[in-house]
Parts: structure tokens; sequence; C-alpha cells
């Protein structure tokens, strides 16, 4: 099993995709919903599933350069690192700074309702933060998942024949 | 804050909840075949946890038990943990659509997590404070991230291991999460809570 890596020998994290449209100079991809998903009992309820709307909501665009056409199935890959990061920004800063407002005024004043508004301001500033790193990242090009080739023709069924 | 710490390392070791409280197995056993999904995974649980922990207090101590509507404890709470799950998506998607883009597949799976409902309900049991509720939330979602990178790390190796037939697959999966299982047991005795 060879790990995918980009050029920079950084390895990368797979993901499947379909060629939505084409649209000057960059091709327009929805995400394939894994047939692990297809094979769960609760993907009528489960979000991941819900249709063509969610899909869509998901859809990211990336350079032509590879001759796609339109319903093409490829995978795509995003590098481990950029995956933490956008973690560690999107969840853990807030978190963070939620419990250190929360905590502060805990000692401060120890009173249940205004740590809780703290725990509020916190959260606030922390989302604030994660939107300015984000901003700089996504400037730089880290969050933009990268063409890796044409999905293979037997990709459709997982490894133990479910969900076809 | 002694007290905080021990309420930590407790929700987080001693009663873990995925391999003490058997909550979110599905998750477990669902998103651990890759380090970098289950840290992405357990980054938002950890966040829809804390989130949930806190608002679940607020709504059982100024709405439920002033109007003694303590009877519509469960169904409240799926409801604000379904909402926040929502806000926390929108919220992503509105502060940067990139890391939408590259978190988003995450949060929906988080609502059939049923470790997100059973930590404000053992709030409520414990009768937790507002800062109790919050760490209690948070050093379970960190306890429940450990076990899903552990597991996941321990399956990346199985991956690659020459394993008998006839264990391949699952069974060996099962066979290492209770081998995982009985090491946490050695956390037993630490702290209570």
């Amino acid at each position: 099993m060879v790990e995918p890596r980009d050029p920079a020998g950084r390895s990368l994290v797979e993901g499947r995709a379909r060629v939505i449209a084409l649209e000057e100079g960059q091709v327009l991809l929805e995400p394939i919903v894994s047939s692990g998903c297809k094979g769960c009992v609760s993907a009528g309820l489960c979000g991941a599933m819900a249709g063509s709307n969610s899909l869509a909501a998901r859809r990211f665009r990336i350079p032509d350069g590879d001759g796609l056409k339109v319903g093409d199935r490829v995978v795509v890959g995003l590098g481990q690192t950029a995956l933490l990061k956008a973690s560690w920004l999107a969840y853990a800063i807030p978190l963070l700074l939620m419990l250190a407002a929360s905590m502060a005024a805990d000692r401060l004043w120890g009173r249940d309702g205004v740590t809780a508004l703290c725990a509020v301001g916190g959260l606030g500033a922390g989302m604030v933060w994660s939107r300015w790193r984000a901003a700089a990242m996504s400037r730089r090009g880290e969050l933009t998942p990268r063409y890796l080739g044409p999905a293979p023709d037997d990709d459709v069924c997982n490894d133990h024949g479910n969900g076809c | 804050m002694q007290n905080y710490v021990l309420l930590m390392v407790g929700a987080a070791l001693v009663n873990n909840v995925v391999l003490v409280r058997f909550l979110g197995l599905c998750s477990f056993m669902g998103v651990t075949t890759k380090v970098d999904t289950a840290t992405g995974m357990g980054m938002a649980t950890t966040f829809v946890l804390t989130v949930s922990s806190v608002l679940t207090w607020a709504l059982e101590t100024f709405l439920l038990v002033p109007n003694d509507l303590t009877y519509l404890r469960t169904v409240t709470f799926i409801l604000v943990i379904a909402a926040v799950v929502q806000f926390t998506e929108m919220v992503v998607k509105k502060i940067s659509p990139a890391l939408f883009q590259t978190l988003g597949i995450y949060l929906p799976l988080i609502t059939t997590n049923c470790s997100v409902l059973g930590i404000p309900l053992l709030n409520v049991e414990q009768h937790h404070n507002f800062m109790q509720s919050m760490l209690y939330g948070f050093a379970s979602a960190l306890g429940f991230s450990l076990i899903l990178v552990v597991f996941a790390g321990l399956r990346e190796r199985l991956a690659l291991a020459e394993v008998p037939r006839l264990f391949a697959g699952p069974p060996i999966a099962f066979i290492t999460a209770s081998l995982l299982a009985l090491a946490f047991m050695g956390f037993s005795g630490i702290s209570t809570n």
C-alpha cells in the first residue's frame, strides 16, 4: 500500500469527487459520499447522506490543467497538516479561548451567570481569530485540495462489497 | 482548582466515555480507520460536546427546573444538540468556506453520536454547576478523542500486519478494542467522578 504524497513529499488525505462543471480555468467538483455511508442503517437520517443539497454545499474548485470532463470521477488529496491545522483553527482555538475566559471569570467573580457570559465572549473572540487565520491560510492555498488522478472503476463498492 | 482537575481526570480517563460508559461506539468503530480523520472527528466532537454541555446546563437551570418541565429534558437536549451542530456548521461555513469544505463532513455525523446526549444528561444527574458542566463535557470529549486517535493508530498498524483470514477486519478490531478497554481499567480508582 503506497501512501499518497504531494510534490514536497508530505502525505495526503484522499477523497473522491465528481466533476460538475468547467469554469474559466477551474473545475467545480462535488464530493462522492463514501459507499460505507450507503451501507449504514442510519443513512436515511444522517446529515452526510441528506441528499443533493448537502452535497451541493460542499462543492469546491481546483485549477484545471488535466483535461477533465464533466462527469469524470477523480481522486483529490489534501495535506495531512492542512487538515489538522484546519481542525485546530475551526474548533480548538474558539474552544480554548472559551475555557480560558470562563476559568478567569470563575476565579474573579465565581458567579455562574457572569462565567457563562464570559464563556460566550471567549467563544466569539476565538471565532474572530479563527476567521482571520483561516483567511491567511486560504490565501496561501493551504486549504485547497489537489487533483491526484482518476478514480478507479471498481471504486464504487467498498472492500466488503456493501453499499453498491 | 483541585476539584476541577480531579473532575477532568475522572471524565477523560477513569470513566472514559467510550471504554467505560460504552457511548459513541458507532464513531469509535466507523471513523478510526485513519489517524487524520479520527483527529478531525475528535476535535469536532470536542467542540460540539463542550458547547452542548454549556447550553444544556443553561436550559436546565433557567428553563426546565424553574417551570417544572424536567420531563421534557431528553427531547429538549436532543433538539439543542441538533441545533448546536447546525449552528456550528453554519458558523464554520460563514467564517471560512475553505474550512467548511475541509471539515464540514464530520459535523452532521456528531448528531448521531450518543455520547453528545449522554454527557449533558450525566451533568444533570451529578448536579454540576456551570464550570463543572463545561469542564466535564470538555474532558469527556478529550477522552473520546484520545481513544479515537489511539485506536486509529492501532488500526493503521493492523492494516499492515499479517492477520489470520478468520480474524481480518472487524474481529481483530474488536479484539484490539477489548485490550484497550482492559488497559484503561488500570485508571480505576484514581478519581470517582
